[in-house]
């Protein structure tokens, strides 16, 4: 059953002892008894399914929970994986955004049977974009808006290329959003459904934006790449693509690896047979709209994309 | 074009740049064609290619003529603009 099935009693009870999410490829259970937890998951993660029985295999476990003795004084929300406890606790308050920095750190600590690049991944007309970047490159923002443009959402924070065929496996989850391009989407797209703004993280004010009942629904339909880009937003630049070699983008890439190095000569291979398929450029926008209509273009004119560089 | 110089060291030919990757010291580099061919020709000189590879970023004292052979070809690659060393 999907999670928008159950009504918050029956979320709380199940998730007070552990509860399967299916965030595809894998499963994750998730056990919480904070309330914001339980809340957010009903926003953000309600057209996914929940897995009650026992039968499924689990890839991660996970545990958000508070110490009791804690309440009455800066009371702080505590991330368990496996039973350890990988990071120190944070406040309360960021229960959620830490269960979404906690999973995203699983994955690229665990998973070595992919390469994981650090981008968002989305797809229009079985073209997919890896959009690899630094924090605060602008690639979230520009992700959000792509998804909430009619494009499909594979991921946000990771791609993850398969290594004997080198398409792209999807995880879609929530986009992550922060300070400014929280309300620069909820501008950009007024039906959009955010769940709570948790303020004063590390990251400053951090918001998720749900993902489309499409992307989860196709979150097994893998893609090949076809573009690599290379955002930057910089306020009132012109947009500029500008296309960079192939050997510069696998050494750019191999630098927004997580796990580059663990795979060795596997992951030299595919991050160049990924980039073989594709075409690589540097991107500077300004504007969400203009770069939505020059990915459009990239996508219609497909294999005579000289007449659309800027 | 894929070529396994010798145990984990690859190299890969991407529209005409040369891409090289050391499994042994973590490092993936941009070859010019000429320095591709002077390491090859090294490297039939029975020289390491991958401690050649490992001297791009750092400063490890070179013992022997062999190694101090390699590291002024290095350094002079670099001058030239032949190797361009990113991690």
């Amino acid at each position: 059953m999907k999670i928008k099935e159950y009504n918050r009693k029956e979320l709380k009870a199940i998730f007070n002892k552990g509860g399967n999410i299916v965030i595809s490829p894998f499963i994750v259970n998730i056990q919480s008894s904070l309330p914001e937890v339980t809340k957010s998951i009903e926003c953000l993660y309600s057209d996914y399914e929940l897995i009650t029985d026992d039968t499924s295999f689990t890839d991660f476990y996970v545990n958000i929970c508070s110490r009791l003795f804690r309440w009455g004084y800066k009371p702080q929300a505590r991330f368990y994986t496996d039973g350890r406890q990988p990071f120190l606790p944070l406040p309360l308050s960021q229960a959620f955004p830490f269960f979404e920095w906690g999973l995203n750190w699983c994955i690229a600590q665990y998973i070595n049977t992919r390469l994981i690049i650090h981008s968002a991944v989305v797809e229009k007309n079985s073209q997919v974009f890896i959009f690899p970047g630094i924090p605060g490159a602008g690639k979230s923002t520009l992700c959000a808006a792509l998804i909430n443009r009619g494009w499909r959402l594979l991921s946000d924070e990771m791609a993850m290329v398969d290594l004997d065929n080198y398409q792209v496996t999807p995880i879609v989850r929530p986009v992550g959003l922060k300070n400014e391009s929280i309300d620069i989407i909820k501008s950009f797209a007024p039906d959009a459904v955010f769940g709570k703004s948790f303020l004063d993280t590390s990251k400053g004010t951090v918001a998720h934006l749900k993902p489309s009942i499409k992307s989860v629904e196709q979150s097994t339909k893998k893609g090949v790449c076809r573009w690599v880009i290379f955002p930057e937003y910089v306020p009132n630049a012109k947009l500029q693509l500008v296309p960079i070699s192939s050997a510069e983008s696998v050494l750019k890439l191999a630098g927004n690896s997580f796990n580059y190095n663990v795979l060795g000569g596997a992951g030299f291979e595919a991050l160049c047979s990924l980039v073989e398929k594709s075409e690589s450029f540097s991107f500077t926008y300004s504007c969400l709209d203009e770069a939505i209509m020059k990915f459009n273009e990239l996508v219609e004119k497909d294999g005579n994309t000289h007449s659309v560089y800027l | 074009m894929f070529y396994i110089l010798q145990d984990n060291v690859y190299l890969r030919i991407l529209e005409g740049e040369y891409l090289a990757y050391s499994a042994l010291t973590n490092e993936t580099i941009i070859l010019d064609e000429t320095a591709f061919y002077l390491l090859e020709s090294l490297k039939n000189e029975k020289c390491c290619f991958s401690s050649l590879l490992s001297l791009f970023s750092s400063d490890k004292a070179s013992r022997g003529d062999t190694k101090n052979l390699l590291k002024f070809f290095l350094e002079d690659f670099i001058k030239r603009g032949f190797v361009r060393v990113y991690c």
